[in-house]
């Protein structure tokens, strides 16, 4: 068997693996019973919550993410080397140390002060995106910052010497040029917020019909040995993760084809 | 008129010192140079992309050293045009008007450029579509149409094949003589610079070494480097035997020769480098043993003829060369309408004319 025959057989063994573990799942339950579960008021409110907290956690990141993944693409200061490794530190640390680390500040001083004076973060839905944001900032810096890498500043430095300033050469050239980078950032920033779990359930605790994201109401139901529960709820992870995988792709591909 | 007054820059562990030069309006300055010798590093200071250490950059009466690049009124075409991928060949001319100062050009001068350019029938066609040839005007048009009052221009047709690079020169010549733009133009390209330099200023391991206008420049190099940069040479190894008032007898490492100098700091006994283009040695089909010492002829035999699109090469070895000793004489015969009959092996004469014979001092090599 040649080289090129073992390889794909690997290949079609990795697809085959899944596949039998996803519809595995299906065996569980009915159809009926399926959908009286998807819609049922808790699993509504769980993918509801999820969606929420994920997409303001995105557009957090996103609004630090722009300025500070540019600057590492473009200007030399002191400090940067420790920046960019910071940044590597959600993927090195596990989600659940990190939200340990999380309700360890708000355990100190400052911490304790913001909590009584500008937000209550514990157990609360602004926990949530607090868990979810710390948990995507740094691997969403990390991609735009590896799209802006790939943009030349000689189209910037041609856009200064034809009158636009530093702004509006990033906002017309820089911006739209990593635009695809950009948006596949943001996409894969959101379903990994989506499936967070460990920080979430750390910081936000697994309260029902509070804060009972996708993930925390998946181990919920797991802890009761509701299956049914489980199966839909995983369902629904897996159907947004395939969703967003599907997207980028498509983003992705258009931007090689460009 | 742009002006640039003792210019000291550095980027990492490269520096460039006292660079001063002008470009008077409607004229074309051209910074010759090899790759790596700071040609790209002083037209990016001008444009205001890189910080200086000291120096004056002024256009007209304006010292725009310590302006932002948007406010230098500089256009910049880069090596690789920075063309914005994002935009048609339209939205890349008209980029500019985005930030329209009161100066800028008009939407019927911008017109006039892209007729000029001929490209009317492409303003919609996507920036990766385009030919090379295509995408040069583009740049060019995009920075015309900027309505700037200084042009620079980083090898913008290095990329071209030679028939696109001519028609090129010409529509910028004309183009630049219609506008009345001052140009600083990099290159390493000899023919390209003496086609539309109207100055050259020639950069050795960021120095100017020899500024001038271009006949100047080629018919009287100040320095070896600057024979080196400005046409193709024969260099023999020597020590000054004589001075003679403007001449002066030098004796080569290989063979005798009385080489005339226009430099008459050499003193008998100096090491010195002779140059002589390759195109300026003349080479007479007979040939004497007894020639002259001080007629610059001396007998030499073919040792090789190579014949290329423009030019015949012929490369002779001297007949009376010293024990040791393998130098070579280059010639190019241009006139390839009328083939030389030469053959190898061939004892002829190669005649060295004074006035093209430059001598330099050795040290400075």
């Amino acid at each position: 068997m040649g080289l090129k025959k073992i390889s794909i057989s690997f290949s079609i063994f990795t697809f085959i693996f899944y596949l039998i573990l996803i519809v595995s799942l299906l065996s569980f339950i009915s159809k009926d019973r399926f959908f009286e579960i998807l819609f049922s008021e808790r699993t509504m409110f769980s993918i509801k919550l999820s969606i929420t907290a994920a997409s303001f956690a995105v557009i957090l990141s996103l609004l630090i993410a722009l300025p500070a993944a540019y600057a590492l693409s473009r200007y030399e200061f002191s400090g940067k080397k420790f920046i960019d490794l910071v940044l590597e530190l959600p993927m090195i640390v596990s989600p659940a140390a990190l939200g340990a680390i999380i309700l360890f500040f708000f355990n100190t001083h400052m911490g304790t002060w913001i909590q009584e004076n500008v937000q209550q973060f514990i157990f609360t839905f602004y926990g949530i995106i607090l868990a979810q944001f710390t948990t995507i900032l740094g691997i969403t810096i990390r991609m735009i910052k590896n799209g802006f890498d790939e943009i030349s500043p000689r189209y910037e430095n041609a856009a200064r010497t034809l009158g636009a300033n530093s702004f509006q050469a990033f906002f017309s050239v820089s911006l739209p040029l990593c635009s695809k980078s950009i948006i596949s950032a943001v996409i894969l920033a959101w379903a990994k917020a989506i499936g967070e779990f460990g920080a979430t359930i750390t910081i936000a605790g697994t309260m029902a019909m509070r804060t009972e994201t996708l993930p925390v109401a998946i181990y919920m139901r797991l802890s009761v040995a509701d299956i049914d529960g489980s199966v839909v709820l995983i369902t629904i992870l897996l159907a947004i993760g395939l969703l967003v995988l599907f997207t980028v792709r498509q983003v992705i591909g258009g931007k090689a084809s460009a | 008129m742009l002006r640039v007054s003792n210019l000291c820059m550095s980027a990492g562990n490269y520096s460039i010192d006292n660079i001063t030069l002008s470009v008077p309006d409607g004229c074309c300055h051209v910074l010759l140079g090899g790759t790596g010798n700071g040609k790209t590093l002083i037209l990016e200071t001008i444009a205001g992309l890189r910080p200086i250490r000291s120096g004056q950059i002024w256009i007209e009466e304006c010292d725009i050293t310590n302006e932002a690049p948007e406010n230098r009124a500089i256009s910049y075409v880069p090596q690789d045009l920075a063309l914005f991928p994002h935009l048609t060949v339209e939205k890349n001319i008209l980029y500019s008007q985005r930030f329209k100062k009161s100066e800028g050009k008009t939407n019927n001068e911008i017109l006039q450029i892209i007729k000029h350019l001929n490209l009317e029938n492409i303003l919609h066609r996507s920036i990766q579509n385009l030919s090379g040839g295509e995408r040069q005007r583009v740049a060019l048009a995009r920075a015309f149409a900027a309505g700037n009052k200084v042009l620079l221009l980083d090898e913008p047709f290095s990329a071209l094949h030679y028939t696109m690079r001519r028609s090129l020169w010409e529509l910028l010549s004309a183009i630049q003589k219609k506008y009345n733009l001052p140009i600083l133009l990099v290159t390493h390209d000899l023919e390209e610079a003496y086609f539309l330099a109207d100055y050259i200023s020639v950069l050795f391991k960021g120095k100017l070494l020899q500024t001038g206008t271009k006949e100047e420049v080629f018919s009287s190099p100040n320095s070896i480097e600057v024979t080196k940069m400005t046409g193709h040479y024969n260099y023999f190894m020597g020590k000054v035997l004589e001075t003679k008032g403007e001449g002066c007898l030098v004796g080569l490492d290989s063979f005798r020769a009385n080489f005339h100098t226009r430099n008459t700091n050499f003193k008998p006994g100096d090491k010195v480098v002779i140059a002589i283009k390759t195109n300026s040695v003349d080479i007479i089909a007979s040939c004497s043993d007894n020639l002259p010492y001080f007629s610059n002829m001396f007998p030499c035999r073919i040792k090789a003829i190579h014949d290329t699109c423009h030019f015949q090469q012929i490369i002779l070895t001297p007949d009376n060369q010293n024990d040791n000793k393998n130098d070579e004489v280059i010639i190019d015969i241009y006139n390839k309408t009328n083939p030389s009959s030469f053959m190898i092996g061939q004892k002829v004469t190669a005649s060295f004319p004074m006035p093209s014979t430059f001598v330099f001092g050795k040290g400075k090599n």
